[in-house]
C-alpha cells in the first residue's frame, strides 16, 4: 500500500461505494462462514474432553480406537477396544511405575427400578486415594457406590440391592460409598472380570501412576516402547478423549463435515467475492481508463483497486470472523443436543482459526481484486471510454457444445435410482444435478438467445413497447443474463436437490423399516438374551428377537484402490425371519446363527459376496470377523448393509447389553412383561430410526444449506443492481425520446421477470427432473419429495428478490433528470 | 419517391412560433443562475442556431425549451401548448410525440436496429406508423440500406443521420440538436448539416441547433450568441468569420 495511491484509492471508493460495500457483504459473510468450519475443524483437532474419573492417573495405555486406513483419514471406532490383560505385566515391569491398575466399565442393570447404570473395577478409584465412608468392595457380593450414584438410586451404607449383569440377577451389599471422581458402581476387580464376561479377560485401560520425582513423559515414552504398536498411551488433556471414546468418533465426524463444507464454500466464497470485485471494478471503469492516461501503470492501477478491496476487506472480516465464532458455538450447541458431539467437549476459541481465515480472505481478496481490475488496467483511456456496451461476441460455440454435453451425460446420472436402489444411486441423482447446472451455466448464453430470439418472433410489433424492448434487451445481452440466471437456477437447484435427497432417503428407509416390520410389539429399553428368553418361553409369545445398530467396516480394493467404508448394520439375535421381513431374495435368515451375516443386495453386489461366501469386515469395537453370508435380502435402507447374528457379537469377547427387541405374539402377555421390567416399555409400532439422529441431520443440513442460499441470492441481488444501475445513461437516452419512467420501470421489470422465469425453469429442470426420478426409484412418486411448499417457496423467493431489486435500482437510477445523466456522459 | 408534404402535420395553430420561451429563468441552489430572463420567439420552418462560450448558458436553454428540464420561473411554449407547467410524465408524452432530438452522441439504443430504433419513439407513444412515409423519409436520409444494422456497426456519420430520421418518425413540432456535429469530421458534419438545412428549407421542418462551431452556425437561418444566462447578440443569416469574430470578442472581454 504505497500512500500515493491510498488517496485517489479511498476518494475513487467514497464515490463508488455501493460496489464495494457489496464487497464488503461478501468479505462478511464469506469470513463467517469459513470461521466457523474452522472453529469446528479446530476443535475436532484439538480440544480434548478433560479427564474426569482418570484424573488421577498419571498415563493411560488403550486399545487404538481409529481403524488405519490407508492413503485416508482413519476411521474412529465407535466401540471400546480392549487391551489385553497380559500387557499389565509389560507396563509393571517399565522403570519408574509405581502402580498399574486395569479399568474395567460394563452396564449393569438396577433390577428395581431398571436403572442403568456403568459399573467399573474398584482399582483405578482406589489408585485415586478416595474420601471412603466404609470400606473398599470385596468378594463376589460387595458393591461400592460413588455418592452421586448413591442418591440416584437411593441406596446406602449396607443396603442391599439385586443388579441384574446381562440378564443374570446377583444380590450385592453396598460396604462402600466414595467422593471419587466419575460416577458408578464399583466391583473389587476380580468381580468385576468375571461379571463382565469378556473372553481372555481383556480390559478397558490400564491407568499408571508414576513415582515421585520421575517425570511423567519420559515414563511414558518407556512404555511405549515398551508395547506393540496397537495400544495408545495417553498422558495430559490426551487422557479424556481415552476416558470416553464418544470424542473420538465426534471428531472424525466433524472433520469429515468440515472438510466437505470446504470444498464447496471455498469454490462459492471465491466466484462470489469475485463476483462482487468485478462489479465494483466495472463501475470505475472510467475513472481507471482517465488515471490511466494520466500516466498511472497497470500494475498501479491494479494496486490501487487491490487497496481498495483489501481496506474493505479487513473492515469486514473483524465483524465477520467474530460472528463465526459465535455461529460456531452455537452450531456446536446444536451438534450436542443432537449427539454428534459429547457433552463437555469444549469448542476451541482460540485466535488460530479467525487468523486462518483472515489469511486466508484477505488472499482470495487480493486475487481476485487484481484479476477483476487486469482488464481493466490494461485499457487505454479512449478505449475504455468509448467500450460498445453491446456484448459483440455471440457466445462461444465451443462453450456452448460442452455446456449442453454436460447437460446430456446429467441423464443417465439421475436416471440411476431408477435401477440401482443403493445409496451410491442418492449420490449419483445429487452429482447429476450438479453436472447439469455447470452445463446451464456454460450453455446459459446460448440458450437464452434462442429462447429470447423465438419469444421476439412470436411477440412482433402488435405487442406492447415494453414487453418488445424488454424481449430484445434480454436477447441482446444474452451473456449478462445468463449469467444471473445461472446463479440463481443453481441457488433454486441446489435447495431442491438438497431437500429433496434428504427427505426421500428418510422416507425410503422408514418405508423400508415399516413394511419390514412383521413383529407385534417394539421393546425399548436395557435388554438382555436371557430377559428374552424368559419372555419366548411365556405362552403366546412366538418369537422374542433383540437387536441392536452396529456398523461395520469394510475394505474394498477397486482397481488397485484400497478403500475403507463404515457401513450401518445390525446385530440380531437368533430366528429374525419371525420378526423381520427385509425381503430377502437369497438364502435363509432362519440361517442366521454362530459365525454368520446377511447382506443387503447392494452390499452384496459391491463386496461380491453371496450366498455361502465368507466376508472379511471389523466391528465397532475393532476386532475383524470372517462371517459367512447366509442370507441376501433388498431392502437394504431400512436394515442397513450387513445384519449379523449377534453371536458374532458374542463369540468374539462380548457380552451384551441390546436396547430393541422386536416381539411377535399376544401384545397383552408382552405388556405385562414389561411392565414387570423397569424402564422397559413395548410399543407396537415399527422400530424408527431415532428421531435425534433425523434432527441432527436436519439441522446439519439447515445450517449448511440456508447460509449458502443467503449468501447467493445477496450476491445476485447486487449483481442484478448493479448492471440496472450502470444502464444509467442507456435509460436515460431512452427517456429523452419519449419513454415515461412509468415505461421505463415496467420495460424493467419485464425483463427483469424473463431472468427469473429463466432461472426457475432452469433450476426446476435440473433438480426437480433427477428429484422425482429418485422420489420414483424409491418411493414409486415421481415428485421430489420433502414439503410441498419448498418449490413454490424457493421459485416466489428467487423472483421477488430479482423483481426488488431491479425496480428499487431501476428507480434510483430515473431519479435525476435525463439530461443531467446524458450531460455527465457516464 | 420523394418527400411532397411537409413533414409537421401535427400541433394546433400552423401560424405562429413553433417555440416561445418568455422571461424564463432558471436558477441553481447555490446562487447559480443558468438563464436569465430570456425570450426568445422560434419562426415555424426556421433553423435557428444557438452559440456561446462555456457557462453561457446554451445548454440549459435547450433542456428548458424541450421539456427536458423546468425553468425556475417563465413560461416556454411549443406552439400554443405551454411546457412548463406539465408533470415529468406529460413532459415525456409531449416530447416522443412534438419534439425530436440529436445529440453529440447519437444515443441510438445499441441492441436495436437502425430500423427499431427509427420508429422507437412511435412504438413508445403506441402510435401507428404510417408506413410509406417513415420509407420515404428513410430514402431521403439514405439509410434504406442500412436498415438491419446495429448502431454498433455504422460510421459516426450513419448513426447520425439515423438519429436524425428518429427524431422526425413521429413528425415533430420541432427538432432540437445539441452540438450535431461535434463527434463528426468536416466532411460527415458537412453531409449533416446539409441535410439539416435541407428539412429545414424544402419541408418546412423548424430545426433549433446548439453548437459552439462557427461554421456550423453559419448553416443556420438566424443565429443567437448568449452571454451569461441572456442573449449577447441575434445574427441573421452570418458568416462564419462574424461569428467566429463575435466569439472572440467574448471571450476577451470575458
Amino acid at each position: 500500500m504505497t500512500s500515493p495511491m491510498f488517496r485517489p484509492a479511498w476518494s475513487m471508493a467514497r464515490a463508488r461505494l455501493g460496489g464495494l460495500i457489496a464487497v464488503a457483504c461478501a468479505v462478511f459473510g464469506g469470513a463467517a462462514m469459513i470461521t466457523v468450519g474452522a472453529v469446528l475443524a479446530e476443535t475436532a483437532l484439538t480440544s480434548h474432553l478433560p479427564p474426569d474419573r482418570l484424573a488421577d492417573a498419571d498415563i493411560v495405555v488403550s486399545g487404538r480406537q481409529q481403524y488405519p486406513v490407508v492413503e485416508d483419514l482413519d476411521i474412529a471406532l465407535s466401540e471400546r477396544v480392549t487391551v489385553p490383560a497380559d500387557v499389565e505385566s509389560r507396563i509393571a515391569k517399565v522403570p519408574g511405575v509405581a502402580e498399574v491398575a486395569a479399568d474395567l466399565t460394563f452396564p449393569v442393570r438396577i433390577a428395581d427400578s431398571g436403572q442403568r447404570i456403568d459399573a467399573h473395577g474398584w482399582d483405578v478409584a482406589a489408585s485415586s486415594d478416595p474420601d471412603l465412608t466404609g470400606s473398599a468392595p470385596r468378594g463376589s457380593d460387595e458393591i461400592a457406590l460413588d455418592d452421586q450414584t448413591a442418591t440416584a438410586t437411593g441406596l446406602r451404607l449396607g443396603d442391599s440391592t439385586t443388579l441384574s449383569v446381562y440378564g443374570k440377577a446377583h444380590t450385592f451389599r453396598v460396604t462402600g460409598v466414595v467422593d471419587a471422581p466419575g460416577d458408578g458402581i464399583f466391583f473389587d476387580s476380580d468381580t468385576a472380570t468375571s461379571l463382565a464376561g469378556r473372553s481372555d479377560g481383556a480390559v478397558d485401560l490400564f491407568a499408571v501412576t508414576v513415582q515421585q520425582g520421575v517425570r511423567v513423559d519420559s515414563v511414558a515414552k518407556d512404555i511405549s516402547a515398551a508395547l506393540d504398536d496397537d495400544l495408545v498411551v495417553s498422558m495430559g488433556a490426551a487422557r479424556g478423549d481415552v476416558e470416553t471414546i464418544a470424542a473420538g468418533t465426534a471428531r472424525g465426524e466433524l472433520i469429515a463435515l468440515a472438510g466437505s463444507l470446504a470444498g464447496t464454500l471455498l469454490i462459492l466464497i471465491g466466484c462470489i467475492v469475485g463476483g462482487a470485485m468485478s462489479v465494483s471494478v466495472a463501475s470505475q471503469r472510467r475513472d481507471l481508463a482517465l488515471l490511466r492516461a494520466v500516466g498511472a501503470t497497470p500494475r498501479q492501477v491494479r494496486r490501487l483497486i487491490a487497496t481498495q478491496a483489501s481496506i474493505v476487506a479487513v473492515a469486514a472480516l473483524i465483524p465477520g470472523i467474530a460472528v463465526g465464532y459465535v455461529a460456531a458455538n452455537v452450531f456446536a450447541g446444536q451438534l450436542t443436543t443432537g449427539g454428534l458431539l459429547p457433552a463437555g467437549l469444549p469448542v476451541a476459541v482460540t485466535p488460530f482459526a479467525g487468523l486462518a481465515v483472515a489469511a486466508l480472505m484477505l488472499l482470495a481478496v487480493q486475487i481476485s481484486a487484481r484479476t477483476a481490475a487486469l482488464r481493466a488496467s490494461r485499457m487505454s483511456a479512449t478505449e475504455a471510454v468509448a467500450e460498445s456496451r453491446v456484448e459483440p461476441r455471440t457466445p462461444s460455440r465451443v462453450r456452448t457444445v460442452i455446456g449442453l454435453v454436460l447437460i446430456v451425460s446429467a441423464v443417465p446420472q439421475s436416471l440411476l435410482p431408477l435401477v440401482w436402489r443403493s445409496e451410491e444411486a442418492f449420490m449419483a441423482a445429487v452429482t447429476g444435478t450438479l453436472t447439469a447446472i455447470i452445463g446451464v451455466a456454460l450453455a446459459g448464453p446460448a440458450l437464452v438467445r434462442a429462447v429470447t430470439r423465438r419469444a421476439v418472433r412470436h411477440v412482433g410489433s402488435r405487442s406492447s413497447s415494453t414487453t418488445w424492448l424488454a424481449l430484445h434487451h434480454s436477447r441482446a445481452y444474452a451473456l449478462r443474463t445468463a449469467g444471473s440466471v445461472t446463479v440463481l437456477a443453481l441457488a433454486i437447484g441446489l435447495t431442491i436437490a438438497q431437500v429433496a435427497t434428504g427427505a426421500t432417503f428418510e422416507r425410503a428407509t422408514a418405508d423400508e423399516l415399516d413394511a419390514g416390520f412383521t413383529a407385534d410389539a417394539t421393546i425399548t429399553g436395557t435388554i438382555a438374551q436371557a430377559d428374552l428368553d424368559a419372555l419366548a418361553s411365556e405362552p403366546g409369545i412366538d418369537a422374542a428377537v433383540p437387536f441392536a445398530s452396529t456398523t461395520v467396516l469394510r475394505t474394498s480394493t477397486f482397481a488397485g484402490d484400497v478403500s475403507t467404508e463404515p457401513h450401518p448394520a445390525f446385530a440380531i439375535g437368533h430366528d429374525p425371519q419371525r420378526v423381520v421381513d427385509p425381503s430377502v431374495v437369497a438364502g435363509d435368515l432362519a440361517d442366521l446363527h454362530g459365525d454368520t451375516v446377511a447382506l443387503s443386495s447392494a452390499a452384496s453386489g459391491s463386496w461380491d459376496a453371496d450366498v455361502g461366501d465368507t466376508v472379511e469386515l471389523t466391528l465397532a469395537n475393532g476386532v475383524t470377523v470372517d462371517p459367512v453370508v447366509v442370507a441376501v435380502y433388498d431392502r437394504g435402507l431400512g436394515f442397513g448393509a450387513a445384519m449379523l447374528s449377534a453371536d458374532v457379537l458374542t463369540l468374539h469377547g462380548d457380552q451384551r447389553w441390546f436396547d430393541q427387541a422386536l416381539v411377535t405374539g399376544d401384545a397383552g402377555t408382552v405388556a405385562a412383561w414389561a411392565d414387570d421390567l423397569p424402564a422397559v416399555h413395548a410399543a407396537s409400532a415399527a422400530p424408527t430410526p431415532s428421531d435425534d439422529e433425523a434432527a441432527l441431520e436436519r439441522t446439519i443440513n439447515l445450517f449448511v444449506l440456508l447460509p449458502m442460499l443467503g449468501y447467493i441470492l445477496l450476491a445476485v441481488a447486487n449483481s442484478l443492481a448493479a448492471s440496472t444501475a450502470r444502464r444509467r445513461h442507456e435509460l436515460a437516452a431512452l427517456r429523452v425520446i419519449g419513454m415515461t419512467p412509468r415505461q421505463i420501470l415496467a420495460m424493467v421489470r419485464r425483463e427483469t421477470a424473463v431472468v427469473a422465469a429463466l432461472s426457475i425453469g432452469a433450476g426446476l429442470l435440473v433438480a426437480v427432473l433427477p428429484m422425482s426420478v429418485l422420489g420414483l426409484g424409491f418411493l414409486g412418486r415421481p415428485w421430489p419429495q420433502g414439503p410441498w411448499w419448498l418449490v413454490p417457496a424457493i421459485a416466489g423467493l428467487v423472483g421477488a428478490i430479482a423483481l426488488g431489486t431491479t425496480s428499487l435500482s431501476a428507480r434510483r437510477a430515473i431519479r435525476s433528470s435525463p439530461a443531467a445523466v446524458l450531460a455527465a456522459q457516464d | 419517391m420523394t418527400l411532397t408534404q411537409p413533414l409537421q402535420t401535427t400541433g394546433p395553430g400552423l401560424t405562429g412560433p413553433a417555440l416561445s420561451l418568455q422571461d424564463v429563468t432558471k436558477s441553481y441552489p447555490g446562487g447559480v443562475i443558468a438563464l436569465d430572463h430570456m425570450s426568445l420567439q422560434v419562426p415555424r420552418g426556421s433553423f435557428l442556431a444557438v452559440m456561446g462560450p462555456s457557462g453561457s448558458g446554451k445548454s440549459t436553454l435547450l433542456h428548458c425549451a424541450s421539456g427536458l428540464d423546468q425553468p425556475t420561473s417563465g413560461t416556454v411554449l411549443l406552439g400554443d401548448t405551454e411546457v412548463t407547467r406539465l408533470s415529468e410524465t406529460k413532459r415525456t408524452i409531449l416530447r416522443r410525440g412534438r419534439i425530436g432530438f440529436i445529440f453529440q452522441a447519437y444515443n441510438l439504443v445499441p441492441s436495436l436496429t437502425v430500423e427499431h430504433n427509427i420508429t422507437l419513439p412511435l412504438r413508445l407513444a403506441g402510435a401507428s406508423v404510417d408506413r410509406s412515409w417513415l420509407k420515404a423519409l428513410i430514402e431521403r436520409i439514405g439509410l434504406t440500406d442500412l436498415l438491419t444494422r446495429l448502431p454498433g456497426e455504422l460510421s459516426g456519420g450513419q448513426q447520425q443521420r439515423a438519429a436524425i430520421a428518429r427524431s422526425l418518425a413521429a413528425r415533430p413540432d420541432v427538432v432540437f440538436a445539441d452540438e450535431p456535429t461535434g463527434a463528426l469530421d468536416l466532411e460527415t458534419a458537412t453531409e449533416v448539416l446539409t441535410l439539416l438545412r435541407d428539412l429545414v428549407d424544402e419541408f418546412g421542418q423548424t430545426v433549433v441547433m446548439v453548437t459552439h462551431d462557427p461554421a456550423a452556425a453559419a448553416w443556420a437561418h438566424e443565429t443567437v450568441v448568449m452571454r451569461n444566462g441572456g442573449i449577447h447578440r441575434h445574427f441573421v443569416r452570418p458568416t462564419a468569420d462574424e461569428l467566429t469574430a463575435c466569439m472572440r470578442q467574448l471571450r476577451t472581454r470575458a
